[in-house]
């Protein structure tokens, strides 16, 4: 673009079609208290802003300043607020506004107001908006696949509109392939499941343990699928499911010691702490737990103190067991 | 093996430079904080009118953790927190823009540092954050209607702060909490959410205040806080994060408000904030080498007043503020 195509000024002050507006600028004892050094074209359209915020206008011009206003700081809700008080009265096209916020939302994922506002476009348009939004959300999440803005607006039109479950772990499952170590998409497995009363059912249990022993497979040092694994047994425990411990000794047992994975260790620890409890071999569970937790000092030993903390625990809750013995 | 396995021990993580700072540099960050409207364009994002109020809080917190409260002009931020006030009883970010919740609190906490916190109304104040609970004992952040678990911290936190916790229905906040207590030991936003540390924060120190921490395990939590320490010594948000100074202060005091805060390497964890500083403008970053702010800046001196460093005020895990100006308002724990 060549000099000549810029108008002279963008500025609101200069521009005859505000003309009847006299902007409001921040006073002198807000300059003095805190002070901030702003672009001219920011202070100009907040004055704007502030002006017609008092006036309570609503019409196209005071759209086009919202939208200025958003681009200065997408993060102001009270632009965002007058925004939708201005939707519903002007009778805007949803559409159109959704185009918008896709836009904005490209350019800013992380921000809190805009996906609020999205919400209240998707409530406002109904179920007529679920596939395009959840494509959208596809969309965001393709590229920063644990944007925590676009997997909580999922579940939302997914709560809201009782999207079907078969996709829905379609679509997670597809996430996890492409990242096998993404938290976010697991919670959303385990949301779903939440969702449609699916956490005490025998079946899609099997089948979520066995997708976490899979991924467990394919990279042993994986936090996440570790975490997953251990909170589908939250309800009897991490040795309630017997296919689980034997999938877990086999592992120990198969990968050279040097390769084996901090989780890995700290799995069968927490599974003697829960044998040492249930008075399953006590002594021999809690001199196995002293020697994992041993291990894991040393090949994690950023978390020293906290292994420490453990193997005493496995100490204090023998000697809890072995009491409660005696006193039979 | 596959090729997967031969990714086996990639975690996330950053390398701290060679020459970093290895000690705080805590004149400077008084400096930087005491200067920052000289330092044009860099953070004004920060002090934005959207969240001025905030900001103010970061930026007085910093010097009230480093000692250097004294150089900070008391009367004027007095005078302007209490500018933005409205009549709905909440607080702005700035004068003329609505309550908000997060601002409400910073305003509190802004006027307690100042010993100022009579000329607040705490009667309204806490109508004003009673006004925003639903009925699932959830908070809203403002009228706008969002909902997050933080806005549980803030309303609980605020309405101690004025000894007005009564005001709110105690029960129904906990159970919506708990609504958010995840199979990790972690807690998110709102119920389904993901566990993250930052939430985490918010929903223990919730529990503190109001003394209910047993509702949850206490070990599953912290363990999950424990493993977000990474080799670099810095502490991330999630799984597979990138570390960032921020987090240290949410880890930390999550630990901290839960009695584990041994669980972290302090050696390690040190070593990475100081690498944070910039030495030569003051101030912290999210990451070595990465540009300074007030917002990083509070939350590295506070994580590192947590570990007890003689040169700064202590801090109290779950208000953030130091013990000092909380006095008999910290809220006792029991382990």
């Amino acid at each position: 673009m060549s000099d000549s195509d810029i108008p002279s000024s963008t500025l609101y002050k200069d521009n005859v079609d505000w003309k009847d507006i006299t902007p409001i600028y921040p006073s002198k004892e807000e300059e003095v208290a805190v002070k901030i050094a702003v672009t001219e074209d920011f202070t100009d359209a907040f004055a704007y802003f502030r002006a017609i915020l008092i006036k309570n206008e609503k019409s196209d011009r005071v759209m086009a300043l919202l939208e200025d206003c958003i681009r200065l700081n997408p993060a102001n809700y009270t632009v965002w607020q007058y925004r939708r008080v201005c939707l519903t009265e002007l009778g805007w096209d949803l559409k159109k506004e959704m185009r918008y916020l896709s836009d904005i939302i490209q350019e800013s994922p992380k921000n809190y107001q805009v996906w609020h506002h999205r919400r209240f476009i998707v409530e406002t348009i109904g179920e007529s908006a679920v596939n395009d939004e959840l494509h959208f959300c596809s969309e965001v999440i393709r590229d920063e696949n644990k944007n925590y803005h676009a997997w909580q607006h999922r579940q939302w039109v997914v709560r809201t509109f009782k999207v079907p479950l078969e996709k829905e772990l379609t679509f997670a499952l597809h996430m996890l392939l492409l990242d096998n170590r993404n938290n976010s998409a697991y919670n959303y497995r385990y949301f779903l499941m939440t969702l449609y009363d699916k956490t005490e059912d025998a079946s899609q249990l099997d089948i979520e343990i066995n997708l976490a022993k899979k991924f467990i497979e394919n990279i042993p040092n994986n936090e996440s699928a570790w975490n997953y694994l251990a909170g589908l047994l939250i309800t009897n425990g991490v040795t309630s499911n017997s296919d689980v411990v034997s999938f877990v000794e086999d592992l120990y047992e198969t990968t050279p010691e040097e390769k084996r994975s901090p989780f890995l260790l700290a799995f069968i620890a927490d599974m003697m702490l829960e044998n040492i409890e249930n008075q399953k071999s006590a002594e021999e569970s809690a001199g196995r737990a002293k020697k994992l937790y041993k291990d894991l000092q040393s090949i994690d030993p950023v978390r020293v103190n906290y292994y420490r903390h453990q193997s005493l625990l496995a100490q204090t809750m023998l000697i809890k067991a072995q009491t409660k013995v005696t006193a039979k | 093996m596959s090729f997967a396995g031969l990714l086996d021990f990639a975690r996330k993580d950053v390398d701290l430079p060679q020459n970093s700072p290895n000690e705080l540099l805590k004149d400077l960050h008084a400096n930087f904080i005491n200067q920052y409207e000289k330092n044009k364009n860099s953070y004004h994002y920060i002090m934005a009118e959207h969240l001025r109020v905030s900001g103010i809080y970061w930026c007085v917190n910093a010097m009230d953790l480093s000692k250097q409260l004294e150089r900070m002009s008391t009367e004027e931020i007095v005078n302007y927190v209490l500018g933005c006030r409205n009549t709905d009883g909440g607080y702005g970010p700035a004068p003329g823009h609505d309550s908000h919740l997060l601002h409400t609190l910073c305003a509190v906490q802004t006027l307690i540092i100042f010993n100022s916190i009579e000329k607040a109304d705490a009667d309204t104040i806490s109508e004003y954050v009673k006004g925003l609970q639903q009925e699932d004992g959830s908070f809203c952040g403002d009228l706008s209607g969002e909902v997050d678990t933080r806005f549980t911290l803030c309303s609980l936190a605020t309405c101690h702060l004025l000894g007005r916790l009564s005001t709110l229905n105690i029960d129904s906040a906990v159970r919506f909490l708990m609504r958010c207590y995840n199979t990790d030991g972690g807690f998110g936003t709102r119920p389904g959410s993901e566990s993250h540390s930052g939430q985490i924060y918010c929903c223990v120190g919730a529990l503190a205040i109001a003394g209910r921490l047993d509702e949850i395990d206490r070990d599953r939590t912290a363990e999950w806080l424990a493993f977000r320490q990474c080799d670099s010594g810095g502490l991330n948000g999630r799984p597979e994060k990138l570390p960032d100074v921020c987090y240290s202060w949410w880890v930390l005091a999550s630990l901290a408000i839960l009695g584990r805060l041994n669980f972290i390497d302090s050696d390690a964890m040190k070593k990475f904030i100081y690498a944070c500083q910039d030495d030569e403008t003051g101030g912290f970053a999210d990451r070595p080498g990465d540009c300074a702010d007030p917002f990083h800046t509070v939350f590295g001196i506070a994580a590192l007043s947590l570990f007890g460093d003689d040169t700064l005020e202590s801090v109290d895990p779950i208000f953030c503020m130091t013990k000092r100006c909380l006095g008999d308002k910290q809220v006792e724990m029991y382990y």
